[in-house]
């Protein structure tokens, strides 16, 4: 199994909707799970359009199952949308634990996290505990204020040692929803000067397009899942994992 | 602990054991028999509580417990007057689950209680 960890410093840049995306695409060609890993404001149920569920919880807690996707999520074992989760970290860290150990994930071929911005409890704890087989995919606006963020994300990986797979430029130029044109917000250099500055791949742009922040509400990516500089940045993923596993081998 | 709370726990204790059937409850959530829980009420004057073993439901504590429940007079009396829910107290940091496989126990007692929590709510 190789674990991709989706992170950014920076909130609001559309890691959730990355990492849903992803999970899905990955889950046509293999057993994918997905694990929302922000305790206290989880949202990858919306993304999946899962309302209320019933967790099932015996010797281990079983995940939802969509087609070859197992997920789970913090939010499902939350009876009503308005209780907030009020744990200090080291609560935050124990439920994490379980989620690694505890769920029924199976044999995966691929595990995605979606970390939670910062680089505090649930980022630091879930890569020191899953430190073997992984990378992290960096996902950034083209924006100085999100820019200057992930830099510490960059950082944080390289101290933890997990390996950076590369940046996702999010949000890159304006896709006009009546003539699908995508016009450009500037700031184009901005991401890729940032991967030449650490040495990393730069994976792609994805354009802030209308439909991709719509169809969240609907509960989908189908959007996102479709986009062909998505899939060229799925593409580049799997390439490295597959030249990462025969260098392993 | 109030007298009134030790009525109440004593009296569901018993209404529990007489109409529910905690083994099928065992079966139809595969709860393993080897699992014994503990529900501790914690108030300035003593504590008050009760176990889960051998599929009956007995006031005090067992020793070595899979899993312990530790909760305040003040959040039961919320709960069973509903003003709060064991979700809500447990997600807000009010009910402090002990055991390495805490998380997995909390799905159990959410459905249990959502299930039987009739009992101790009066209806």
């Amino acid at each position: 199994m190789f674990t991709i960890f989706v992170i950014s410093t920076k909130g609001g840049v559309g890691k959730s909707s990355i990492s849903v995306a992803l999970a899905s695409v990955l889950s046509k060609n293999g057993k994918v799970g997905l694990l929302d890993a922000d305790v206290t404001n989880p949202c990858i149920n919306i993304l999946l359009g899962i309302d209320k569920t019933e967790i099932k919880a015996s010797d281990l807690i079983e995940p939802i199952e969509i087609g070859k996707l197992k997920v789970f999520s913090t939010a499902f074992l939350l009876d009503d949308k308005n209780i907030p989760v009020l744990w200090k970290g080291e609560k935050r860290r124990r439920l994490l634990e379980q989620y690694i150990a505890d769920i029924n994930w199976g044999n995966l071929d691929y595990m995605v996290v979606d970390l939670p911005p910062g680089t505090s409890d649930e980022p630091l704890f879930i890569m020191e505990s899953i430190n073997s087989n992984c990378g992290a995919v960096v996902v950034t606006t083209p924006w100085d204020i999100s820019i200057n963020n992930v830099r510490k994300a960059i950082s944080m990986c390289k101290k933890l040692n997990v390996p950076i797979i590369g940046v996702i430029e999010n949000m890159s130029g304006f896709k006009c929803p009546n003539c699908g044109q995508v016009f450009d917000t500037g700031n184009q250099d901005k991401v890729p000067n940032l991967c030449k500055e650490f040495y990393l791949n730069y994976l792609g742009k994805i354009p802030l397009d209308f439909n991709i922040a719509t169809d969240g509400d609907v509960g989908n990516t189908n959007t996102l899942e479709n986009n062909t500089n998505f899939l060229s940045i799925v593409s580049k993923i799997l390439t490295y994992i597959l030249e990462e596993s025969q260098i392993v081998r | 602990m109030s007298d009134d709370l030790r009525t109440l726990i004593e009296s569901g204790v018993k209404l529990v054991n007489k109409r529910l059937d905690i083994p099928s409850l065992y079966k139809r959530y595969g709860i393993n028999d080897d699992r014994t829980a503990v529900l501790t009420i914690t108030s300035p004057k003593g504590n008050i509580g009760f176990s889960i073993q051998n599929g009956k439901l007995v006031m005090g504590p067992v020793p070595k417990p899979t899993v312990e429940i530790v909760v305040s007079e003040k959040t039961i009396w919320a709960i069973v007057t509903r003003k709060l829910t064991f979700t809500e107290a447990f997600f807000d940091g009010q009910i402090e689950l002990i055991g390495p496989h805490s998380l997995r126990d909390f799905i159990i007692f959410q459905k249990v209680i959502s299930e039987f929590g009739h009992v101790f709510y009066g209806d």
